[in-house]
């Protein structure tokens, strides 16, 4: 009997661990983590989705596409079926604002309509920006979400377990398949360096008038959920502070209220700072580790930065292809081995 | 006595969106006069008026032929409210920018190439900004529909009871004007105490100005929790026409058209059809099971808005302005200006206007401001 754990409860983590079990129902599959729901990286996130390709580096062009396709595909059903306030997504259309000249982003013929600003369109802001692009997209408000896919998780009978993994020696008992979803965790845990985090602070706050999403070049970006905006937000690199700082959240209240006035009447819920898990290439593959005459499979899904919550079907189902290819080495081998009998 | 001395007294009659916009462009027009003596008569406020019950959309809605002077009158109306979107004002009056789609026909009734050349783009197309037609692919999304065609565009929604609460907080603490609850039953009645009247009665205007062109226009709707629709959906479907309508605290699900309809009581009926269609826009919505019903009659009028002078026989000085179907906020600060261009042919404007501020500060800034709360004042003058 194989039995799986899925290292990770966040957006990632519950993503996998959901593909991989939909997929094979009878297989033994736990979820283990230090941190669930409102306590993970996740938690922080603003949900919008544009996944543009400036800021996911080492990716293949055509994964990458994927990835991107195979997530906006799978929200895009949830915003028009009945559960999608249940799930937290919805459509909502907005605004990059900027005084430079740069490529195109790689989302812009995924997401629903994308275009440039007219020079009279760009009047209507108050600090006068050069260019602008305006599209319709979606959110995905994380805490609904992550409640969402715990539900259904829970309905497929997956059992969580709190622990803190610091060694997948830990596991190698009594797991046979590791899918590691354990984001900024990989750097202790895998021993990875290519994992640096960019840390992101924001402010929730209410503000229902407000039905857009705006980002502007000077790290100022408000994006509307079910019932709060986040304001934000910074990304400092290599900064491993986890704790809000005031200076940043004034920063951003400032910026914010500069492109948008009428923030002034806005009631602030909370603050939050946490690390996006940057890496490049967001690493899916397989890695066999041996530890001493046991061995262990390994499926990583981590690394996705700022891009956590966008990419996380698309790079689920593509962990999930690759634990069933595994899967079906490991019967293969056993197959061999009856048949040699 | 002089010419300049003598005191001005202008009645307006109805404090609906109509008569509260007017009001603030006259009292901006007049800003140096101090003789003009506003009077606002109306025998309901906000929130009873007929505005507080819409959706506040800014479209061009209810009114048949569309010509030159309403467009003329709504483009304004959007540059106004759009202008107030990035200032302080718009939380407080619930005044926000939001992206709306269109969508024409249902079931693929037509061909399946969109042509942009042979769809009539709508009038209020130039008036807006982002208009655009939904390609193939953006047509797609809504598939549980299958519209034929459809565009999107930016407007406004204006949370109506919000808003006019606050433009009559500005309106009360002019020294000029004066707020009275009153049903006013023929012009006659102010015969002595109004050297103009204007008249912003909205449907009343049927037996005040005996006008039999105008008709109710019913409209029932039902405001729902949704926070999480961020934009407008307009919609056709095999059970009839439906909306979908964010405001900063509630989404309004509509709607219905029955012109001729006096009924102001909830129709059951009409309920479960706008029900129905939504719920064929967004599924989601099946999941609501609060929502409060609202009934409101639309001034209807068959050739449109009057906005004209009418001296009557007893030689009473009337500006008309009513009949705006389900168009009262698009056209409302556009039918105010023009209203009070009348006015001022009646009653001269002071010459000596603050000229030299003007050039820097914003229209709708100088149409009006935001009026500190009364209970703030107090709790701060505590401390």
């Amino acid at each position: 009997m194989i039995r799986v754990a899925v290292v990770g409860a966040g957006v990632v983590g519950l993503s996998t661990a959901l593909c991989i079990k939909s997929q094979h129902p009878s297989l033994s599959v736990t979820i283990i983590a230090n941190r669930f729901l409102d306590a993970t990286t996740s938690d922080g996130a603003g949900g919008l989705f544009r996944p543009d390709q400036r800021f996911i580096g080492g990716v293949e062009p055509s994964v990458l596409k994927d990835w991107c396709q195979t997530s906006f595909d799978h929200f895009n059903n949830l915003i028009f079926s009945n559960i999608a306030a249940e799930a937290g997504v919805s459509q909502v259309s907005g605004y990059q604002l900027f005084n430079d000249s740069r490529p195109d982003p790689s989302y812009k013929d995924i997401v629903y309509n994308f275009r440039y600003l007219t020079k009279e369109e760009l009047t209507i802001f108050p600090d006068h920006y050069k260019y602008g692009y305006f599209c319709t997209t979606f959110y995905v408000e994380t805490r609904k979400y992550m409640k969402y896919l715990t539900k259904l998780l829970n309905e497929k009978q997956v059992p969580f377990i709190k622990k803190k993994i610091h060694s997948f020696e830990e596991l190698v008992e009594n797991y046979d398949i590791v899918v590691n979803c354990i984001g900024y965790g990989a750097k202790d845990v895998c021993h990875d360096n290519l994992i640096r985090p960019i840390r992101g602070q924001m402010i929730r706050v209410r503000a229902p008038w407000i039905k857009h999403f705006y980002y502007t070049d000077d790290n100022c970006y408000m994006i509307p959920n079910t019932d709060t905006i986040v304001l934000g937000g910074t990304r400092q690199l290599d900064d491993e502070n986890t704790t809000v700082d005031l200076n940043d959240k004034d920063g951003i209240w400032q910026r914010c209220l500069r492109l948008c006035p009428s923030l002034a009447q806005a009631e602030i819920l909370w603050d939050w700072a946490g690390l996006r898990p940057n890496r490049e290439p967001i690493r899916v593959e397989t890695e066999t580790i041996k530890y001493g005459n046991k061995q262990l499979l390994i499926v990583h899904n981590y690394g996705h930065g700022g891009n956590g919550i966008s990419l996380s079907w698309g790079t689920a189902i593509d962990a999930a292809r690759r634990f069933s290819s595994l899967l079906n080495g490991i019967n293969n081998q056993d197959k061999q081995l009856t048949s040699k009998l | 006595m002089s010419h300049l001395n003598k005191i001005h007294r202008v009645t307006i009659i109805g404090a609906g969106i109509i008569g509260l916009t007017t009001a603030c462009t006259l009292l901006k027009e007049y800003s140096t006069n101090d003789n003009l003596q506003l009077t606002i008569i109306s025998e309901t406020f906000t929130p009873d008026t007929t505005a507080d019950i819409s959706a506040g959309l800014w479209e061009i809605y209810g009114i048949e032929n569309i010509d030159e002077q309403t467009l003329r009158r709504a483009g304004y109306t959007y540059d106004i409210f759009l202008s107030e979107y990035f200032s302080t004002k718009a939380a407080r009056a619930g005044i926000m920018k939001i992206s709306a789609y269109i969508l024409h026909g249902y079931n693929n009734q037509n061909s399946d190439e969109i042509d942009h050349t042979t769809l009539v783009k709508p009038a209020q197309a130039e008036l807006v900004r982002h208009f655009r037609w939904l390609d193939k692919h953006e047509i797609n999304i809504f598939d549980h529909l299958k519209p034929t065609s459809g565009f999107v565009m930016s407007t406004i929604t204006v949370e109506v009871k919000k808003y006019l609460l606050e433009l009559q907080r500005f309106l009360s603490q002019n020294n000029r004007v004066k707020i009275i609850k009153k049903k006013i039953h023929s012009f006659n009645e102010l015969k002595n105490t109004a050297d103009v009247i204007i008249n912003c009665s909205g449907i009343a205007s049927k037996y005040l100005a005996d006008d039999e062109t105008v008709r109710p226009a019913r409209g029932q709707i039902i405001r729902v929790h949704a926070p999480w629709i961020k934009s407008v959906y307009v919609f056709d479907t095999d059970d009839g026409m439906g909306y979908i309508i964010p405001q900063a605290d509630s989404v309004v699900l509509g709607g219905t058209f029955q012109l001729n309809d006096w009924n102001t009581n909830i129709d059951e009926n009409d309920t479960q059809k706008i029900l129905r269609t939504c719920i064929k826009c967004l599924p989601a919505l099946e999941d609501i099971h609060k929502g409060k019903v609202q009934v409101g009659l639309r001034p209807y009028r068959d050739n449109g808005v009057r906005l004209e002078h009418e001296k009557t026989n007893d030689g009473i000085d009337i500006v008309h302005c009513y009949g705006h179907s389900g168009s009262g906020v698009t056209l409302s600060w556009g039918c105010a200006k023009d209203v009070v261009e009348i006015v001022k042919t009646l009653i001269p404007a002071n010459s000596k206007q603050e000229n030299h501020g003007k050039n820097n500060i914003s229209e709708h800034k100088l149409l009006w401001r935001l009026v500190p709360n009364p209970e703030h004042i107090l709790l701060t003058s505590k401390i």
